[in-house]
C-alpha cells in the first residue's frame, strides 16, 4: 500500500482515536495503531512521530495513565489506559465529532443536489 | 533541561524502551527492520516530540533555550558583560526615575479612602494656586453652601515655644477646626481629638514624635503643657505616620482655630490665612463638589470687584499635591529621558545582538535546513534576550534602589520607595527592553537565508537600529544640556547680598506677655543689645521677616494716583533694625541706611527694581514719599536706595524690597542675622545665642538656627543640584553609549568586509584611502541619526525647558550636543577603521 492511500488525519482527532480505541481495553502504541488500521478497514494509519508524543501530551492531561505490562510475545510492553477524565472526554469528543460530520454532511449533500 | 536529572534518566530508558518495542513489531508485520524503520520516520525527532508533551511542549522548549542561552552566553562573556552592563545601567536609571514618580504622582494618601479627601485651592487668574490661603470668611460661607462636602475643615500653620525645663522648644504646629481629623479620617491613638465645643478651649494634640521626643512617651493625656506661657491641656496623641513630612499635613501638634469676628466678616484688615481639607459627602461626586464650591466663589469674587481674578475650586487631596509641587514638568521630562536613554541602550544591545546573529548565521542556516521551525528559531533568541534583560533587570533594580537611597538622602521632599506600582512599571520596562534586543536579531536570524555560509549582504535592520540610537542620543543630550545649563544658571545667579557665614535663627514672640507691642519692642531692644556683646559676633540684626521671609504688600507713592498692583509683583516689606543691611552686605546704592536715630522716624529704604518702578530716571527716590497699601500705615520718606535682595537661591529679587525700622512695626515673628568675626564659624555662635536668649526669656525657644547658606542650599538647590547631576550621570550614560554603539558599528563593518578589504588592499588601495572608506560609512549613519535626533531634542527642549527655564536656549543646547556627539562619532568611527584598514591583506583574505 503506497503512502498516498492513507487519510489524512484532521486536526484532533488522533486523540479521539486513541481515546475510541482505548476504550475496551489497555493496549501498547503498537496495538494502538494497529487496531485503528484495522477497524477503519486501512484507511487510517497513524504515524509513530504523531503517536507517541500524542500519548505522552494525553498523559501529561490526564486523560490515559501508563503501566508497564507483558505483551502477547511476552516482551515488556508499556500499556495506555483510559481514565475518568479520559473516558468524559471521549463521550463529549465523539458527540461533538458527530454532530459536526453530520453537519458538513448535510451541507455537502445539499449541495450536490442543487449543483 | 535543567533538575531532576534522575528522573530525566529513567523517563529517557522508558521512551527508548517503548520505541524500540514498536519498531520491533513493526519488523516483524512489514518483514523488515529497514522498512519498517523507513516508514515509521526518525526516532530522534520523536523523542524529542516526546518529551517536550511530556513536559509541556512551552516550558520544556523555554528550559531548553534557557540552557542553550547560558551556554551561548558563557562562550561570548565579552559581549553579556557588555549587554547586561548597559541595560542594566538604562534599567536602574529608570527605575530610580520610576520611583520619583511613583512617589510623586501615584502615591496615594496615606489616609483611609484618600480618594475622597478634597481640598480648596486658590485660584489666580485661571491658574491654581494651591499655596494661596483663603479667607475665613469663604471657609464659613462655603461650610453651610457646598451640600456635596462633609467635615470641612480649616487649618493654618504655626508654631509656638514649648516651655521644658531649661530652654524652651521650638515646635512647629497647626491650628485645625474640629473636622479637621474627621475630614482625613484618622483616630487618635490615644484620647480623643477635639469636639467642636473644645474649642475655645486650650487643648492641644500631640503627635507621636513630639510625645517620643519631648515627653519620653510617658502617659501625657489628661496633663498640661506650657505653650507660648500659657496652659494647654493634652487631649491626645496622634499614632505615628499621620503626620508625614510628605504630606501638607506635617506638624508636631495641633491646637483648636479660632476665628475673630472681623475674619469672619471678610474685613480687609484681615488676611488670607487657611487652608481647607474635607470630604466628599457619600455618594456626592468631585463634579458636584467644584460646581457648588466655584458658584459660590463667583458670587463673592462678584460681590468683591477688587480681587477680580481670584477665587476658589475643589481638588482631590492627591491632585492637589501633585499641583502644589511644581516639578511636574521636570518630573515628566525624566521620565521621557529615563525612555529615552533605555531605547538607546536597547538599540544598543540590539545592534551587539545583530552582529552576533550574522556571525550565526550559518549554524541558523544549517538548523532551518534540519527543519527547524522559524518560530522555534525566533523563540531562542528572545530567550536569550530575555535572560540578558533578566540579569540587567537585577543589577537595574539595584542601581535603581542604591539611586533613590542616594536622592531621598539629598532632597528633602522626596520619600521614593520600590513598591508594587514601581516593579509593574520596571517589567514593563524589561519587557520592552527584551522586545528591542531579542526581535531584530530573531527575525534575522529566522529570514530567509541569503545563502548559507555567505557572510551576507549589508545589514539594512543594524543600519537602521544604529542610527535610531544616535539619534536618541542626542535627543537626550539636547535635553539634558538645556536643562543642566539652566539649573545651574539658575543657581549662580547673584542673590544681591551676601549669605556666606552669616548665622540666621528665628524666635517668635508669643504668649500673655508680649500682647502689647511695647513689650515687643522691650524685648527687641534687650536682645539687639544683648547680640551686640556676644563674643566673636562682628556685626548683629533682627528683621521681620528675616532673610528667608516673604511678605509683599502694595505701595503707594505721594502725590501720584493710586496705582495698581493687580497681576505685578509686589515689593517685598523688610522690618529691620539698623545693623541688617551691614550683617548681610546688602550694597547700598544711594542715600544713606538705618540709623538708631529712625527708631521713631517715618522713613524707608528702598531697593533698585521698587526704585525703577515707582521713580523713572531722571527722577530721584530721595525724599520722595511712599506708603504700604495696608490701613494705618504712614507716609514714609525714603532715605536710601539698596539693590535687590533674593529670597532664595535663583531668585534675583526682582520682586524689589522696602526696608522699614522694626521698632515700628513689631511683630511676633523675628529673625535674627548675625556675621561672626574673622575666626569664628557662624554655627560655633548658636550654642551661645540660645544661652542668650533662655537668660532675657526662658520661655522663648531659638528656632531654625543655622548658617544661612546650609538653609539657602537646603531649601532648593540640594534638590535641584542632585538632579542635575542625576542629569550629567545620565547624559555620559548617553554619550557613552553612542560611543559604543558607532564603534561596533563600524568594528562589525570591518570584519564583515574583511575580504573585500584585502582585495582592495591587494589591487593597490592605501591604507588611508580603506580607512575613509569605513569611517565614511559610519559617519553617514551618524549624520542622518544626529540631524534627527537634534530636531527631536529642541522640540523636547522647547515643551519642557519652556516650563522649567523660560530663557531657556535650545539653540546653543544643541550646537553643544552637536559638538560633543561629533567629537564622540569621529573618534568612535575612526579607531576601528583605522585598525581594520592596517590588518595584512594576506591573512584577511585567507581567513575563513
Amino acid at each position: 500500500m503506497d503512502e498516498e492511500d492513507f487519510l489524512d488525519l484532521p486536526q484532533g482527532t488522533l486523540e479521539l482515536l486513541i481515546l475510541r480505541t482505548l476504550e475496551l481495553g489497555p493496549r501498547h502504541g503498537w496495538a494502538i495503531t494497529e487496531r485503528i488500521q484495522q477497524v477503519s478497514s486501512e484507511a487510517l494509519r497513524v504515524k509513530q512521530g504523531s503517536l507517541y508524543p500524542a500519548l505522552h501530551r494525553m498523559q501529561r492531561r490526564g486523560l490515559l495513565k501508563a503501566t508497564w505490562g507483558a505483551s502477547e510475545s511476552n516482551r515488556r510492553a508499556r500499556y495506555y489506559e483510559l481514565t475518568r477524565q479520559g473516558r468524559a472526554r471521549l463521550r463529549a469528543g465523539a458527540e461533538s465529532w458527530r454532530r459536526l460530520t453530520a453537519a458538513v454532511g448535510k451541507v455537502l449533500d445539499q449541495a450536490a443536489e442543487e449543483g | 533541561m535543567p533538575g531532576w536529572p534522575w528522573r530525566r534518566g529513567r523517563a529517557e530508558r522508558e521512551l527508548e524502551e517503548e520505541l524500540q518495542f514498536h519498531l520491533e513489531q513493526a519488523s516483524e508485520r512489514y518483514g523488515s527492520r529497514r522498512k519498517a524503520e523507513a516508514l515509521l520516520g526518525g526516532a530522534e525527532t520523536i523523542k524529542e516530540e516526546c518529551r517536550a508533551e511530556r513536559r509541556g511542549a512551552w516550558w520544556g522548549s523555554v528550559a531548553r533555550d534557557l540552557g542553550l542561552g547560558v551556554r551561548l552566553l558563557r562562550r561570548s562573556p565579552g559581549f553579556a558583560l557588555t549587554a547586561v552592563l548597559t541595560l542594566g545601567l538604562c534599567l536602574g536609571c529608570i527605575s530610580a526615575v520610576f520611583a520619583i514618580f511613583d512617589a510623586a504622582m501615584l502615591r496615594p494618601p496615606p489616609f483611609p479612602n484618600p480618594g475622597r479627601i478634597v481640598m480648596l485651592s486658590s485660584v489666580l487668574d485661571g491658574k491654581l494656586a494651591p499655596d494661596n490661603p483663603i479667607w475665613a470668611a469663604d471657609f464659613a460661607d462655603f461650610r453651610t453652601s457646598a451640600a456635596a462636602l462633609q467635615w470641612l475643615a480649616a487649618y493654618s500653620y504655626g508654631s509656638s515655644n514649648l516651655a521644658s525645663g531649661g530652654a524652651a522648644t521650638h515646635v512647629s504646629g497647626m491650628d485645625v477646626t474640629a473636622d479637621f481629623f474627621r475630614a482625613l479620617g484618622v483616630a487618635p491613638a490615644r484620647g480623643r481629638t477635639f469636639a467642636a465645643e473644645d474649642m475655645d478651649r486650650r487643648q492641644v494634640v500631640l503627635s507621636h514624635s513630639l510625645w517620643q521626643k519631648q515627653f519620653g512617651g510617658a502617659p501625657m493625656v489628661g496633663r498640661r503643657i506650657l505653650l507660648d506661657g500659657m496652659e494647654y491641656t493634652v487631649i491626645g496623641i496622634m499614632p505615628a505616620g499621620f503626620s508625614h513630612s510628605f504630606w501638607p499635613f506635617h506638624s508636631q501638634m495641633w491646637i483648636p482655630l479660632t476665628f475673630t469676628r472681623a475674619q469672619l466678616q471678610h474685613e480687609r484688615s484681615s488676611s488670607r490665612s487657611i487652608f481647607v481639607v474635607g470630604r466628599l459627602r457619600p455618594g456626592a461626586t468631585l463634579a458636584e463638589a467644584r460646581s457648588q464650591i466655584e458658584a459660590r466663589s463667583r458670587q463673592e469674587t462678584a460681590a468683591h470687584p477688587d480681587e477680580k481674578g481670584m477665587g476658589e475650586t475643589v481638588l482631590t487631596l492627591q491632585n492637589y499635591f501633585t499641583e502644589r509641587d511644581s516639578n511636574t514638568t521636570a518630573l515628566w521630562m525624566f521620565v521621557t529621558l529615563a525612555i529615552l536613554i533605555l531605547l538607546v541602550g536597547c538599540a544598543n544591545v540590539a545592534g551587539l545582538g545583530l552582529g552576533r546573529a550574522a556571525a550565526r548565521a550559518d549554524e541558523m542556516a544549517i538548523r532551518r535546513a534540519l527543519g527547524a521551525a522559524r518560530s522555534r528559531l525566533v523563540r531562542q533568541v528572545l530567550t536569550e534576550s530575555t535572560l540578558l534583560a533578566g540579569l540587567a533587570a537585577a543589577l537595574g533594580l539595584t542601581l535603581g534602589w542604591l539611586g533613590i537611597r542616594v536622592l531621598n538622602a539629598n532632597v528633602d521632599t522626596l520619600d521614593a520607595g520600590v513598591n508594587g506600582r514601581v516593579l509593574v512599571m520596571v517589567v514593563a520596562a524589561v519587557v520592552v527592553t527584551v522586545l528591542c534586543v531579542g526581535l531584530p536579531p530573531a527575525l534575522q536570524s529566522a529570514a530567509r537565508p541569503r545563502s548559507a555560509g555567505s557572510t551576507g549582504g549589508r545589514s539594512r535592520g543594524r543600519d537602521l537600529v544604529v542610527t535610531a540610537e544616535i539619534a536618541l542620543g542626542a535627543a537626550s543630550m539636547v535635553l539634558i544640556l538645556g536643562l543642566v545649563v539652566s539649573i545651574r544658571r539658575n543657581y549662580a545667579k547673584p542673590l544681591g547680598y551676601n549669605p556666606d557665614d552669616v548665622l540666621a535663627a528665628n524666635i517668635a514672640l508669643r504668649g500673655p506677655a508680649y500682647v502689647a507691642p511695647e513689650a515687643q519692642l522691650a524685648f527687641l531692644h534687650r536682645m539687639a543689645a544683648a547680640m551686640e556683646a556676644l563674643p566673636g559676633v562682628a556685626s548683629s540684626g533682627l528683621g521681620s521677616p528675616g532673610p528667608l521671609g516673604w511678605n509683599e504688600t502694595a505701595v503707594q507713592v505721594r502725590g501720584r494716583a493710586p496705582i495698581s498692583w493687580q497681576g505685578k509683583p509686589m515689593p517685598k516689606i523688610f522690618g529691620i533694625t539698623d545693623g541688617y543691611l551691614k550683617v548681610l552686605q546688602i550694597p547700598l546704592l544711594a542715600g544713606r541706611g538705618l540709623t538708631a536715630g529712625d527708631a521713631s522716624a517715618p522713613v524707608a529704604i528702598i531697593s533698585r527694581s521698587v526704585a525703577r518702578r515707582l521713580f523713572p530716571a531722571p527722577a530721584s527716590p530721595l525724599g520722595q514719599f511712599i506708603r504700604m497699601d495696608t490701613p494705618g500705615e504712614p507716609w514714609r520718606r525714603i532715605v536710601g536706595v539698596t539693590g535687590d535682595v533674593g529670597t532664595y537661591l535663583g531668585d534675583d529679587g526682582s520682586h524689589g524690597d522696602v526696608f522699614e525700622p522694626l521698632a515700628q512695626t513689631p511683630h511676633a515673628g523675628i529673625s535674627i542675622v548675625l556675621r561672626p568675626s574673622a575666626g569664628t564659624s557662624p554655627a560655633a555662635l548658636i550654642s551661645p545665642l540660645r544661652q542668650t536668649l533662655a537668660r532675657l526669656d526662658p520661655t522663648l525657644a531659638l528656632a531654625d538656627a543655622n548658617p544661612l547658606l546650609t538653609t539657602l542650599r537646603s531649601q532648593g538647590e540640594a534638590g535641584d543640584m542632585t538632579f542635575a547631576h542625576l542629569l550629567e550621570m545620565i547624559g555620559a550614560l548617553a554619550l557613552l553609549l553612542c560611543a559604543v554603539g558607532l564603534y561596533s558599528v563600524v568594528a562589525y563593518e570591518a570584519v564583515r568586509r574583511k575580504r573585500e578589504l584585502g582585495v582592495r588592499q591587494a589591487l593597490g588601495a592605501t591604507s588611508p584611502q580603506l580607512q575613509r572608506m569605513l569611517f565614511a560609512a559610519g559617519a553617514r549613519l551618524s549624520l542622518w541619526g544626529i540631524g534627527s535626533g537634534l530636531v527631536l531634542g529642541w522640540i523636547g527642549l522647547r515643551v519642557f525647558g519652556a516650563a522649567a527655564d523660560p530663557d531657556a536656549r535650545p539653540w546653543a543646547a544643541c550646537i553643544a550636543a552637536l559638538l560633543l556627539l561629533a567629537a564622540v562619532v569621529v573618534v568612535a568611527a575612526w579607531l576601528p577603521a583605522r585598525r581594520a584598514s592596517r590588518a595584512d591583506p594576506l591573512a584577511a583574505l585567507r581567513a575563513d
